[in-house]
């Protein structure tokens, strides 16, 4: 092998390589999964009678699409855009025509309401204020009183870093499972996290895979072994979740409402990457915690991603200018994920879409959390 | 006259006073909120994107909010083992991102990022808006951040894949590295069949693959495995086959 200095070349031939990318092939991918399955606690979820609440909720395999090429101006979502929007699609969903009655369909003056929202890819690829400011208002008008709403996410330090702060949002309670002190400390005076305080023992994911963290990563996984913890906001906390995920891929496949709460609300999740991330998108959703108390799921598609994600890489980042309402967070994954790969076809990063790639809507299906076949979904389109 | 000097003098005092970062430190990046990640912690920063970074050995992450020359920009900056992995994972981003190439180190542009690679770190600068100005200060203000934590070497590129690119071409468009299963399914998902099974592999792709991928299975084990997972494949494999010394396999597509 030789060493040459290659970065100092003058391009002649560059720009005619630029119009044509290599077509980046997503047909076989680690994220498909593996064949090899390790064991996990499913049955103990499924043992669990359902309630009238449980997934899919009100309206199975219904989903309304609204989108309005104005909801994004100068790259920034608009609040009075996302407010109309989410106004129509509640309106479709429920068939009222009073938005108060729409929204007391799903909650009550009396709920703690956590909006499960997304800040993991920063700034510019986080769940919208538009989008959540515009649930808190319609809820605050259904007369659900600013008290009783809950932002959430497993990190607080990322809800704060993205703008999730009491400042922007007063007399709402901002949380998270993994969280630090004022002076950046992930432990307390004792030496313990404080994060453990906020996760419920009692309740957990089971899967044979180990979970080894270094003193670095401890902080972000709150524990390691083959248990993950669901945390005490949706255990507790919270009555009901609306669930606000964002319309974006993860490698070949994407991440919507299933991905967004399973991995939103347990801990020791690094392990659960490799063989079982399409398992625990479903699995983790069967449970009680999730299960039974998610009532609405608001995909904010107004800006979105279709590759780079679930981080945000900015060539990759695309106005969607779009809306997914639904009660059943598999059909609106699997609407979702339609979008997100005929974007992916349209850009030149794939030349098909595989169905491996939403195993994890399938599996959801198979518990019953939802209908994932699209031949059985309901999709009112408005715009 | 000197009524006029005293006013200029106290107001250049004063502009000095309340605006330091706007008149001295202009050329200073002020750094925000500054966070460093280390080995899996980084799972703590992006979750599932980390595998990625992890596959090509990362190490650290400094991730900052920085204002510079009047715009707002976060920088991260990636410390990776060497050079050819930090030029790996750089060459995982570059889909439809502009190279200039024109400088000591591979780099390119897209709206709103510019991302580059030099020695051991990848650098990416995103700015929130599509600022001209922003973007013309994004690579300065890279060089700036390789300048604080300190790099050298460059990737050495293996003979047989260099011999591909020719004067003139942006190596940014042309040569891209991976590590392992993840990385080398993002860039050419047919080779895979080869190494299903397999770990500790890399491999050095030239046009995505489409001319040659440079296959170094490292061990003797790993090549035996290889080359029979290739005759497994018969036809269907999308690439004939030759084994080099050193456990290298030179793939093209047939």
């Amino acid at each position: 092998m030789k060493r040459r200095d290659f970065f100092r070349f003058v391009s002649l031939t560059g720009a005619g390589l630029a119009l044509n990318p290599v077509v980046k092939a997503a047909e076989t991918s680690p994220l498909f999964g593996a064949d090899d399955k390790p064991a996990t606690n499913i049955k103990d979820a499924t043992a669990i009678p359902r309630v009238k609440e449980s997934m899919p909720g009100l309206y199975p395999g219904r989903v309304v699409r609204v989108t309005n090429p104005a909801s994004v101006v100068e790259g920034v979502p608009s609040s009075d855009a996302a407010y109309s929007m989410l106004k129509e699609s509640m309106l479709k969903l429920t068939g009222e025509k009073n938005l108060k009655k729409a929204w007391r369909k799903f909650v009550s003056p009396k709920d703690i309401v956590g909006l499960k929202v997304n800040p993991v890819a920063g700034k510019t690829l986080s769940t919208s204020h538009a989008v959540t400011g515009a649930v808190i208002r319609q809820l605050e008008e259904a007369g659900i009183p600013k008290a009783n709403i809950v932002i959430w996410d497993r990190r607080e330090m990322q809800l704060h870093e993205v703008g999730y702060t009491k400042d922007n949002y007063p007399g709402i309670t901002i949380t998270g499972t993994e969280c630090m002190d004022e002076k950046g400390s992930f432990y307390n005076a004792e030496g313990k996290l404080y994060s453990e305080e906020r996760v419920d023992k009692n309740q957990f994911f089971f899967a044979d895979v180990e979970g080894v963290h270094d003193d670095y990563t401890i902080p972000y996984m709150v524990n390691g072994g083959k248990y993950s913890y669901f945390t005490k906001i949706a255990t507790e906390k919270v009555t009901k979740i609306i669930n606000i995920p964002i319309l974006k891929n993860a490698g070949p496949t994407t991440t919507l409402c299933l991905k967004n709460l399973a991995f939103g609300a347990i801990t020791n999740t690094s392990r659960l990457h490799g063989k079982l991330w399409h398992e625990t998108c479903a699995y983790v959703c069967a449970f009680p915690p999730i299960r039974d108390k998610v009532v609405l799921n608001i995909a904010d598609g107004l800006i979105g991603c279709f590759d780079g994600g679930p981080g945000a890489k900015p060539q990759f980042i695309c106005n969607y200018n779009t809306l997914l309402v639904g009660t059943d967070p598999v059909a609106v994954d699997r609407v979702g994920h339609d979008i997100i790969i005929k974007k992916r076809i349209a850009e030149g990063i794939q030349k098909e879409d595989n169905p491996k790639a939403s195993r994890f809507i399938d599996m959801a299906a198979e518990l019953g959390l939802g209908i994932g076949d699209r031949t059985k979904i309901e999709l009112y389109e408005i715009g | 006259m000197k009524l006029a000097r005293f006013f200029f003098l106290s107001l250049l005092a004063f502009l000095l006073l309340v605006s330091p970062s706007g008149l001295i430190a202009q050329d200073v990046p002020e750094i925000k909120n500054e966070r460093v990640f280390k080995g899996k912690a980084l799972y703590g920063f992006m979750n599932g994107g980390s595998d990625l970074f992890l596959e090509y050995g990362f190490e650290e992450l400094y991730v900052s909010d920085v204002k510079f020359k009047g715009s707002e920009f976060a920088v991260e900056v990636y410390m990776m083992p060497s050079p050819e992995d930090a030029y790996g994972i750089y060459s995982q981003h570059t889909f439809k991102c502009d190279p200039a190439d024109a400088g000591t180190c591979p780099d390119c542009t897209s709206p709103m990022q510019y991302q580059t690679a030099l020695g051991n770190l990848y650098i990416t600068v995103v700015y929130p808006s599509a600022s001209a100005r922003a973007a013309e200060y994004a690579p300065e203000l890279a060089g700036i951040f390789f300048r604080k934590y300190g790099t050298e070497g460059k990737p050495v590129i293996p003979e047989p894949v260099l011999a591909g690119v020719t004067e003139g071409d942006k190596i940014t468009l042309r040569v891209k590295y991976a590590r392992g299963a993840i990385s080398l399914s993002n860039l050419n998902s047919s080779v895979m069949p080869a190494v299903e099974g397999l770990e500790g592999y890399s491999a050095w792709l030239l046009d995505g693959g489409r001319t040659m991928i440079y296959l170094d299975m490292r061990t003797p084990e790993s090549m035996s495995k290889a080359l029979k997972n290739i005759s497994d494949a018969g036809e269907d494999f999308l690439f004939s086959a030759t084994s080099k010394p050193d456990n290298i396999l030179i793939l093209k597509i047939k």
